[in-house]
């Protein structure tokens, strides 16, 4: 399921793109060209699969696997839906309903840099391997701001079960408003969706890519399914912090009319409609912002990440725990 | 299954840990290290501690580690840059240390009475024994002070780092 969200995302940012410089976008392959991400994927598995003779051949044949595998880990553990009852059981719409959950999305997310250390390393080309530390040094960097505004959620929450924390938000305040932690924690959100866009290599922090100036980063010496995978590793990252980012500070699959004690098939179809059209917006904003900032310089990116942002963060925590005081 | 799951991360480590040391090119050293990370994590959550395990790839996978490969990639050795191997004394040496060192830890075990019995059923542990909220009810509570003048040692850690890095102060 999560496979699938790649190519329409790809298709997404091509036709986006498109829109935004007033371009038509592909259009050829089936109707608005919707088919073109099935010749893509045609492409990438009918390209000859060149290993250069330079390469470290095991780190580079392993790297793209690595990159592709932490991404679709972290997925498990996000609810997509309430409980429903199905054949008259209670099944929790999680692919693995874990306690710990922001612990294990923590742990299996930090491991996400190696696929581009690796990769970088193993291709022994300067570009290559200037991309890697880049991403490595990135990567480090925003990990800490983004910890820290899962921090504050967390307070707000008392809790570290997805769950528990998308349960809390289902609630409205007046009747209508929302009880999202985006009302609670307006700071946290936006270190946390900054410090998303520099995790996942995303404009306008693509440094580790950077094609002006590295010719592609990490990802140069990589061809056929071998780059596909690094690619498809790159928008699973955008799909899973997407979902991240809804289920933490939007409500995940909440959503005012939709109760989520009726544990009906139904109600669970539409929270799960919910949460899709949630990341999906969020994924917009991703390729809006993509098409439309330019790129930082290295020495801004982590001027951001360490001087404004990191501060800023703890600075969130402690006032979280002041006002969170009985 | 837990037996067959504590085999296999066993064996990852000892396979892992054993690479570590054996590699010539430092950047598998660093992967097998990373391999031994996890399954040492396995390790954790096979004992209950599952706050443990997350901390364990958080902290040394995620963090020190990539610092490691950092250091490592910047440098780029080459083949003969490494050096020459040391002699078969030298190694031989090692070896016996670390055999002793084994020892060291293994007999005392053997000898003691707990070892041979199981962690006995789970309601002899605490309630959600391990978890975060237990971990961190110890480390603020009980432990606060030893926590604490941890935290002290590692700030002035840091900062002689920093001294000695910088030049000029």
């Amino acid at each position: 399921m999560l496979l699938n969200v790649v190519p329409v995302l790809v298709y997404a940012e091509r036709r986006v793109s498109a829109l935004i410089q007033d371009r038509l976008g592909p259009n050829r392959v089936g109707p608005a060209g919707l088919f073109q991400p099935l010749a893509d994927a045609v492409k990438f598995i009918f390209k000859e699969d060149i290993i250069p003779g330079h390469v470290d051949r095991v780190l580079y044949v392993l790297a793209p696997v690595l990159a592709f595998l932490p991404p679709a880990l972290a997925f498990a553990v996000i609810p997509f839906g309430h409980p429903v009852l199905l054949f008259g059981e209670k099944v929790d719409l999680a692919l693995a309903p874990a306690n710990g959950g922001v612990l294990f999305i923590l742990a299996v997310g930090s491991m996400g840099v190696y696929g581009i250390a690796f990769g970088g390393w193993a291709s022994n080309n300067k570009w290559s391997l200037l991309g890697a530390l880049r991403s490595s040094a990135q990567m480090i960097s925003y990990e800490i701001p983004l910890t820290l505004a899962f921090v504050a959620v967390l307070m707000t929450a008392g809790t570290l079960n997805f769950a528990e924390i998308v349960q809390r938000q289902s609630d409205t305040w007046l009747g209508f408003i929302p009880a999202w932690n985006i009302f609670q924690q307006p700071l946290a959100f936006l270190i946390f969706l900054v410090a998303a866009f520099a995790e996942t290599n995303r404009l306008p922090f693509d440094l580790p890519e950077c094609e002006p100036e590295l010719i592609g980063g990490y990802h140069t010496e990589y061809s056929s399914m071998k780059f596909a995978l690094f690619f498809m590793g790159e928008y699973l990252a955008m799909v899973t912090m997407s979902s991240l980012l809804v289920t933490l500070f939007l409500g995940g699959w909440s959503c005012p009319g939709i109760d989520p004690r009726s544990l009906t098939l139904l109600s669970g179809l539409a929270s799960v409609a919910a949460f899709s059209a949630k990341v999906g917006a969020i994924l917009f904003v991703y390729i809006w912002v993509r098409w439309t900032l330019p790129r930082f310089r290295y020495d801004q990116l982590m001027n951001l990440g360490w001087k404004v942002l990191v501060p800023l963060a703890l600075l969130n925590i402690v006032a979280t725990g002041f006002l969170g005081m009985p | 299954m837990t037996d067959l799951l504590f085999l296999l991360a066993s064996a990852v480590c000892l396979v892992s840990a054993l690479a570590v040391v054996t590699r010539k090119n430092p950047i598998y050293s660093a992967l097998s290290l990373v391999s031994f990370f996890g399954g040492l994590a396995v390790l954790f959550l096979l004992l209950r501690a599952p706050f443990v395990a997350a901390m364990q790839l958080i902290v040394y996978a995620g963090a020190i580690l990539v610092l490691f490969l950092f250091v490592i990639m910047l440098l780029s050795l080459k083949e003969e840059e490494l050096g020459k191997e040391k002699g078969g004394r030298f190694k031989l040496f090692a070896a016996g240390l670390a055999v002793v060192l084994a020892l060291l830890v293994i007999l005392p075990v053997l000898g003691s009475e707990t070892a041979r019995d199981d962690f006995g059923p789970e309601s002899a542990l605490a309630p959600r024994f391990g978890s975060a909220e237990h971990v961190g009810m110890g480390l603020f509570g009980n432990f606060a002070l030893a926590f604490e003048s941890t935290s002290i040692l590692i700030l002035a850690a840091m900062m002689g780092a920093v001294v000695i890095a910088k030049k000029r102060v």
